[in-house]
């Protein structure tokens, strides 16, 4: 099928009343962001949208708000954005340091937060520290709003829980408190311009005496969606953190995954890599 | 050679010539050039890797609405075959198809999506045959032939003295298989051109980066069935090539479709994953390298046995084989030597020239082999390579007397004294597991020119033109190594001027005399010979002309003037007086490619070489497997330098290309298929992905044939470093790597199969393994 339609809608509403009409009329509707996912996969045959629903004019989700305990972030926030923000670099550092790991400066201003729901790929860099964050997507059309955790939202490989009427106004999460620590770790091919053959993104806040009072392991690119690993969390939590306890984390940790060899790597580095960033992150915060 | 004396222009580092308007973009490349009401063109690729055709049925595509034509082998009224070395590569496959890239139809349209849409609406019958995938079995009894005449596409060697005996004379004996992988050229500027077919001269121009004009327009006609002289073929500038763009690309497509455009033009342009699968690639090797050494280091009995995937077609594998084999023995002395390679059709895409051509892959095993027996022997490996170093009047391991300069020695010497290799034992306290410090070097020779009994001549013209403008004239191209600029000095060194009054004009079969191929190293040495000889022609010249019309007695002084008694007479005065006379002032140069006295066939062997030695330090990470390249030490013996600049920068950018063979790139096939022919997913280097730092030191040992003493580097520094970094990593961890290149993955596995190397060992000391 070929390309059908070009909207540009000016207002929430219209654009999405222009993806109920669609949905209704049968014709696959895709919207259009950053581009950056949308445009490669077109070209390569991999998306064959109808029409394409370009929301440049929707400024309002381009925001970042901050209130008292959550941040919001509307969906067309950039990687660009989420690397300079202050509120960010405050409050969810783990999605500052992940932006900067990142395709290139190019694809860091082009690129949307909505691009990686969207996407819902298993190597979608932001989506580990989302799900660390369990941050919650908000997802609206003409019938109204849901919220969906992200960890439902992403559902497989590059499948999510988007209905095909509806627009992903953003994600919702609470603030992390200033004694949680961030950690990423991203491994890819190169140092730039990469496609992560293992992501890592964690939370973790210890106690003076260095007890895990709250943790969040997630890893990307070694199951089909962004995934938590919960052995390794419940191990760890409640836990004073020792060089023998992290020692164990590390195997427990690889042992969580069964990750698949393909072009960009073998299942037995991905496991491998599970650990090493692992025990790296660990061993940064004794 | 010229006796050293004060020069404006040679061996000055001058910014290049084209340089402005390549940073600012203004430059335009053949691929930008859109004629007006210009047609698309688009091929169709073979479907299967090997097949034979049972039908082509074209009918549908042609009746699409804004379709103008589709051409299959019917229309190719000519040899429906081209190669440079022997041709054997279908224009449009009639019967059978060989690999994916193979192109079975042309179809031009009003748009680009339009011819898009009419190939899929071309029929083409296949009966699928069984895929031949690997070059051993391609050599085996009862392998499916990719040609009528079997599996083997060539076969070679050469040998000196009495192996077994240089054998059995030596103290220390190591030997090993290597494999390297498919590599692709990359180069930025894709496949693409223009061409129109002028209804009323017959002639047809065709403007598609190029690597050889002259051969691009014999293929091209001879593909027609025309005379050459009907086919301009406007090849320059190139915006990257690296001997993928030496063999015909599109242009026979390109005159094709111009034929049947009604003297419109037609536009063509490859996409990156057409371009990836159907270009030209580097062949894989296996080679099985056996070397013996006496205690002393001295180097007594090398065996050598290669075969190389050629892919579909043969192009140059000839040739490349034949440098593989010319390259295994080093710049080294040996007594006894016996080096033998085949080249097997398999339909794994196609191999052809590479920048290395061949060297690359027999340096990366002998280079390993060498540092192995130092190993052995407890030698530094600088004083191992040392004591065999090849000298002017050295028999080589050809048996054929090498009395052009070499300075291996000079390369190694440098090495040797340089602080990354007199620190490498003390830098390696500066890490801590899992981290591991090592340091490599290795040493190339690299064959330039085009070999014996390969016609190699050079020719070029040296203008006075209007404005008092020196116009230079060469059939070779720029591919971004920076030759114009070289040339511009060259000339303008001859003739006295500044660079801004010598402008090149360069790669146009009616504009420009044939130069050759730029390829091979050759173009310093060949053109630039050619260019010097123009300049210093035209100089005589214009000093007979002034005689002739302004009298005797005239100086020529710096900046193109000539003055007698304070009176001068300036370049665009005398330019001005030979039109109006319809005399041109030109200067003619030409230059024949010195030949060794021994003859191996298909240009086996060469009597000049460039040598180089590189150094490499790397960091290596025991836990993720990351190979980080730290510092790079180049040391190429350039003759003389030109531009040292132009070098450092060939340095630079060898260097990169080099480390990411070792470390980085692969293309991935399967059963003849392309895995990951894009670049998403076949990795380049990106620039954070270089190394720290890279020194380029240049050695200067001139070469007496040349008119300033200078030799191409062009590949040779890419060519060692890949070793370099091998001899790194394994300086760094204790375990060797026979297959390239080392990623992580490998790195790992390779350190889970030795526990007992010694990187293990010291993990295993900090409680990390
Ligand atoms: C060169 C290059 C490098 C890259 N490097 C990385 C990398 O390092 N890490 C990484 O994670 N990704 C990388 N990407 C992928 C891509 O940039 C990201 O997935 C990005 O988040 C996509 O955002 P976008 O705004 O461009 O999305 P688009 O391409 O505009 O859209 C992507 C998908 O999301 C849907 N969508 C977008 N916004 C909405 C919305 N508001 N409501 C409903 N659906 C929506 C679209 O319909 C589409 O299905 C790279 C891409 C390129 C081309």
């Amino acid at each position: 099928m070929k390309l059908q339609g070009y909207h540009t809608p000016k207002t929430l509403e219209e654009t999405l009343s222009i993806l109920d009409a669609e949905a209704k009329r049968g014709r696959s509707a895709a919207v259009l962001a950053g581009g950056t996912d949308v445009m490669v996969r077109m070209r390569e045959g991999r998306m064959r949208p109808e029409v394409l629903v370009q929301i440049e004019a929707l400024s309002d989700l381009a925001a970042i708000d901050e209130s008292a305990a959550a941040i919001r972030l509307g969906a067309r926030v950039s990687f660009a954005q989420l690397m300079t923000s202050k509120v960010i670099a405050q409050h969810a550092e783990v999605l500052a340091l992940a932006s900067r790991d990142v395709g290139a400066p190019q694809i860091q201003s082009r690129g949307t937060i909505g691009g990686q729901l969207g996407t819902a790929s298993p190597v979608g860099d932001l989506l580990p520290p989302l799900v660390a964050l369990e941050a919650e997507v908000i997802a609206r059309s003409v019938d109204g709003e849901r919220r969906v955790p992200v960890e439902s939202w992403l559902r497989g490989v590059g499948v999510c829980d988007r209905r095909p009427n509806e627009l992903i106004m953003g994600v919702e999460f609470r603030k992390v408190s200033a004694a949680t620590r961030s950690l990423w770790h991203k491994a890819g091919p190169r140092r730039a311009q990469s496609i992560s053959k293992v992501s890592f993104a964690a939370l973790i806040r210890l106690s003076a005496e260095r007890r895990v009072e709250h943790i969040r392991l997630v890893f990307g690119a070694v199951a089909v969606t962004a995934k938590r690993a919960a052995k390794t969390e419940a191990l760890l939590a409640g836990q004073v953190l020792t060089p023998a306890l992290i020692q164990q984390a590390q195997q427990t940790a690889m042992m969580e995954f069964t990750p698949i060899t393909d072009l960009r790597s073998t299942d037995a580095y991905r496991r491998r890599m599970v650990g090493v960033m692992l025990r790296r992150g660990l061993v940064s915060l004794l | 050679m010229t006796t050293e004396t004060a020069t404006r222009h040679i061996g000055k580092s001058i910014s290049r010539v084209d340089g402005l308007e390549k940073t600012t973009g203004e430059l335009k490349y053949l691929s930008d050039l859109l004629l007006e009401n210009s047609c698309h063109g688009k091929v169709l690729r073979a479907a299967h890797p090997h097949a034979r055709i049972t039908r082509i049925d074209t009918a549908k595509a042609e009746a699409l609405p804004g379709v103008v034509c589709v051409l299959t082998h019917r229309h190719v009224r000519g040899l429906n075959r081209f190669g440079i070395a022997q041709p054997d590569m279908p224009v449009l496959c009639e019967d059978k198809v060989r690999y994916v890239g193979d192109a079975v139809a042309l179809v031009a349209a009003e748009t680009e999506e339009i011819a898009k849409d009419a190939l899929a609406l071309i029929e083409v019958g296949y009966d699928v045959l069984p895929v031949v995938d690997d070059p051993e079995r391609a050599l085996e009894p009862g392998a499916p032939p990719v040609h009528a005449k079997g599996n083997l596409l060539h076969e070679n060697g050469v040998a000196k003295g009495d192996v077994a005996r240089g054998f059995a004379e030596s103290d220390v004996v190591i030997g090993h298989r290597f494999r390297t992988q498919m590599y692709a050229h990359a180069f930025l500027e894709i496949e693409a051109g223009t061409a129109i077919h002028d209804e009323k001269t017959g002639v047809i121009t065709v403007w598609c980066a190029g690597q050889y004009p002259y051969r691009d327009q014999l293929q091209i006609a001879r593909a027609l069935g025309w005379d050459p002289e009907k086919v301009h073929v406007i090849a320059s500038p190139i915006g990257g090539a690296f001997g993928g763009k030496d063999e015909i690309t599109i242009q026979i497509y390109l005159a094709l479709l111009a034929l049947h455009t009604q003297g419109r033009p037609v536009r063509l342009q490859l996409t990156r994953e057409e371009s990836m699968e159907a270009g030209t690639k580097r062949h894989p090797f296996i080679i099985d390298f056996k070397a013996g050494a006496a205690k002393d280091g001295t180097f007594k009995a090398l065996e050598v046995e290669m075969v190389s995937d050629a892919g579909a077609y043969a192009t140059l594998s000839g040739p490349v084989m034949n440098l593989a084999i010319e390259g295994a023995s080093g710049p080294y002395l040996w007594p006894h030597t016996k080096i033998h390679g085949r080249a097997a059709y398999t339909n794994n895409g196609f191999s052809g020239a590479f920048r290395g051509f061949g060297t690359t892959q027999s340096c990366y095993a002998g280079e390993q082999i060498f540092d192995m027996i130092a190993g052995q022997l407890g030698m530094d490996p600088i004083d191992l390579r040392l004591k065999n170093a090849l000298r002017r009047g050295d028999i080589s391991a050809m048996n054929h007397e090498i009395w052009t300069s070499v300075g291996i020695r000079e390369t190694l010497l440098v090495a040797k004294e340089s602080r990354l290799w007199r620190e490498r034992h003390a830098r390696r306290g500066e890490f801590a597991p899992p981290l591991f410090y090592g340091v490599g070097v290795a040493s190339e020779f690299q064959a330039t020119g085009l070999g014996k009994g390969i016609p190699d001549f050079a020719g070029s013209h040296c203008d006075l033109e209007a404005g008092g403008t020196v116009v230079v004239r060469v059939g070779g191209i720029e591919m971004g190594t920076g030759v114009m600029t070289a040339y511009c000095q060259m000339a303008a060194e001859a003739l006295g001027l500044g660079m801004e009054q010598v402008r090149i004009v360069a790669g146009d079969t009616e504009e420009t005399p044939d130069s050759g191929t730029t390829t091979a190293s050759r173009s310093i040495y060949m053109i630039g010979n050619a260019v010097t000889r123009a300049a210093k022609a035209l100089r005589k010249v214009l000093e007979a002309f002034v005689a002739e019309h302004w009298g005797d007695g005239h100086t020529l002084e710096p900046g193109g003037v000539f003055r007698r008694d304070g009176v001068s007479l300036g370049l665009a005065q005398i330019a001005q007086r030979a039109a109006s006379l319809g005399t041109r002032l030109r200067g003619e140069g030409h230059f024949v490619h010195p030949e060794a006295d021994k003859d191996f066939g298909d240009g086996l062997p060469h009597i000049m070489y460039s040598y180089c030695t590189q150094v490499a330090s790397v960091i290596v990470d025991a836990e993720t497997g990351e190979v980080r390249v730290d510092e790079v030490l180049s040391i190429p013996d350039a003759g003389r330098a030109i531009n040292p600049q132009g070098i450092e920068g060939q340095s630079d950018g060898g260097v990169v290309m080099g480390a990411s063979y070792a470390l980085l790139e692969e293309v991935l096939m399967k059963g003849g298929r392309f895995v990951n022919a894009n670049f998403t997913n076949y990795t380049l280097p990106t620039a954070v992905d270089c190394p720290r730092r890279i020194d380029t030191v240049i050695v200067e040992v001139p070469e007496p044939t040349h008119e300033w003493g200078a030799k191409g580097i062009g590949e040779t520094v890419t060519v060692p470093i890949c070793p370099a970094i091998c001899n790194a990593v394994y300086d760094a961890i204790g375990i060797r790597f026979f297959e390239i290149p080392i990623t992580p993955e490998r790195l790992t596995a390779a350190l889970d199969a030795n526990p007992e190397c010694k990187a293990m060992r010291a993990m295993r000391g900090v409680g990390l393994a």
